[in-house]
């Protein structure tokens, strides 16, 4: 396992995902930056913050763009360099990308890294155009496919190949929401039953509403720090020891194969060859289940189950925050909520509660080595994170 | 007849309002695109040249749409799957006439509908005119 780290993770915030009707994305922004403020130590944000990256996906919602401006703005660091970046679902993890590299590359010593996305004011015609420019408009989005529609497609090639079932995909809404439950600052925060999922209105056959990930307010904040200054501004420090990240195509009619995401398991390889650690040392991940048939397929891409066996895996109860392999602890997209510009960053919150020994109730036992999984549209933008505790 | 179109997206919506499904090839690479692009990606060429497809395909994956985007608001529901065409490219497109996932199955067989309407819901752009699929007996 590496032992230096590519940087590190000083602190971090975030609000509670779910329906926030009187803030705007800046000011959630704010509450998320200013917890991870107060969880660091001998943060003067004037004084140590170098630079900003912001994600949000959309700038649509708000007819707001130019994010770095109004976030250096609302962080109270104007006139420090601040950007957004832009992955579509991936942009949270993708803005840390850009952090790590910034701080490898020795020009900047402690960046704040912002994610948010406020959607839930909009209709939901809108926020599934907005969606849906995470896809392909010219051959997807303009003959009719959604985002949901989109990963319907893959679950039905998957499970006409492998024999599983719409109750597989149930079966991970069921758990995430069980994790949920013990997350207070999840979006819905209490268990659901199988019979629940597969009982919900059809939004893009197979995937049914307790398939999908939700709509979202919601903002999360990271403080990554190059390994020289880290210990100035915490005790308790998370190591990033690998990162990968890989794009794949666009449009899912291109993939090589649709039952499967080649985009993730090429990031999840380089993220295991820099960090020296392959899947079996992963004690908890936190994957990008946008859908549940998402989750499925990730099993196979991250290298915990071998292809086709995916549905196996979650039928057979292995992905308990109690059980062998935690995955999704925090209640996943599904269940914590999808604030897509957040997202990404939201894994990392966990990750960090997780590796200082704060979540609570669904703190998994003896928790050194984590795995954060992030993909933007169908698959086309993956970034992963391997961290350990210092 | 009108092959002088740009091998873009827009030439591609052109061919098909006259009721054409084409797309471009390379003639460096032999590699066929979909949907055509100005540079071969593959080897960066730009000799390229339009190929007319047959617009017959099988089905490889389908979904039915109940919760459409602005664009085809109203037409709910409606089947939309990812066909593979004869020529080995894949293309998504609506399939006509299936509201339910007893009425398609993958490894059915299409074959390409030229609509000249397009619906574009609330959307002021594009004026693209849309194909779509129809099961063969």
């Amino acid at each position: 396992m590496r032992s230096d780290p590519l940087a590190v993770i000083v602190s971090a915030g975030s609000t509670k995902y779910g329906k926030h009707p009187g803030k705007s994305a800046r000011d959630l922004v704010q509450e998320a930056f200013v917890e991870a403020i107060e969880n660091s130590k001998d943060l003067d944000p004037k004084r140590d913050i170098d630079a900003v990256v912001v994600s949000q996906m959309s700038s649509e919602y708000e007819l707001q763009a130019h994010a770095g401006a109004w976030a250096a703005e609302y962080l109270g660091l104007v006139g420090k360099p601040a950007v957004r970046v832009e992955s579509a679902c991936a942009s949270g993890s993708a803005a840390l990308w850009q952090a790590v590299n910034m701080v490898r590359s020795g020009l900047y010593k402690v960046v704040a890294v912002v994610g948010v996305e406020k959607m839930r004011h909009r209709d939901t015609s809108e926020v599934t155009l907005y969606l849906g420019e995470a896809g392909d408009f010219n051959l997807e989005i303009w003959n009719g496919l959604t985002f949901p529609g989109l990963f319907a497609l893959m679950a039905t090639a998957y499970m006409h190949r492998y024999k599983a079932g719409e109750e597989h995909l149930a079966m991970v809404a069921v758990k995430n929401h069980r994790h949920a439950s013990m997350n207070p600052k999840a979006q819905y925060p209490y268990e659901i039953s199988i019979e629940d999922v597969l009982g919900s209105r059809v939004v893009a056959w197979p995937l049914k509403l307790y398939d999908c990930s939700p709509i979202t307010d919601g903002a999360s904040a990271v403080i990554v720090a190059s390994k020289e200054v880290a210990r100035k501004y915490s005790d308790e420090l998370v190591y990033i020891i690998g990162s990968g990240h890989s794009t794949d195509t666009l449009g899912v009619y291109e993939r090589e194969d649709i039952t499967f995401l080649s985009g993730a398991k090429r990031a999840a390889d380089q993220a295991y060859r820099t960090s020296g650690l392959t899947p079996r040392d992963i004690d908890l991940a936190e994957v990008h289940d946008c859908f549940t048939i998402a989750e499925i397929l990730l099993y196979e891409a991250l290298g915990f189950a071998e292809r086709g066996r995916g549905y196996k895996l979650i039928e057979e109860g292995l992905t308990y925050y109690d059980s062998k392999l935690p995955v999704n602890v925090s209640g996943g997209l599904k269940a914590k909520g999808h604030p897509v510009g957040a997202t990404g960053l939201g894994q990392v919150y966990e990750v960090w509660l997780q590796l200082t020994g704060r979540a609570g109730k669904r703190q998994v036992s003896k928790a050194e080595v984590a795995l954060t999984h992030n993909m933007g549209g169908s698959g086309a933008t993956n970034n992963v994170f391997i961290y350990r505790r210092a | 007849m009108g092959e002088k179109e740009e091998f873009t997206i827009n030439g591609f919506y052109e061919f098909i309002s006259r009721g054409e499904l084409r797309t471009a090839k390379c003639l460096e690479c032999g590699s066929l695109m979909m949907p055509p692009k100005p540079v071969c990606p593959r080897c960066y060429s730009k000799s390229l040249e339009w190929v007319k497809l047959s617009g017959r395909g099988v089905v490889e994956a389908y979904t039915i749409i109940n919760v459409p985007t602005t664009i085809l608001k109203g037409h709910e529901p409606y089947a939309v799957a990812i066909v593979r065409l004869e020529e080995g490219v894949r293309l998504p497109g609506i399939i006509e006439g299936v509201k339910t996932p007893r009425d398609v199955k993958i490894g059915d067989r299409v074959r390409i509908r030229f609509k000249r309407s397009a619906h574009a819901g609330e959307l002021a752009w594009p004026k693209w005119d849309r194909y779509v699929f129809v099961k063969e007996g």
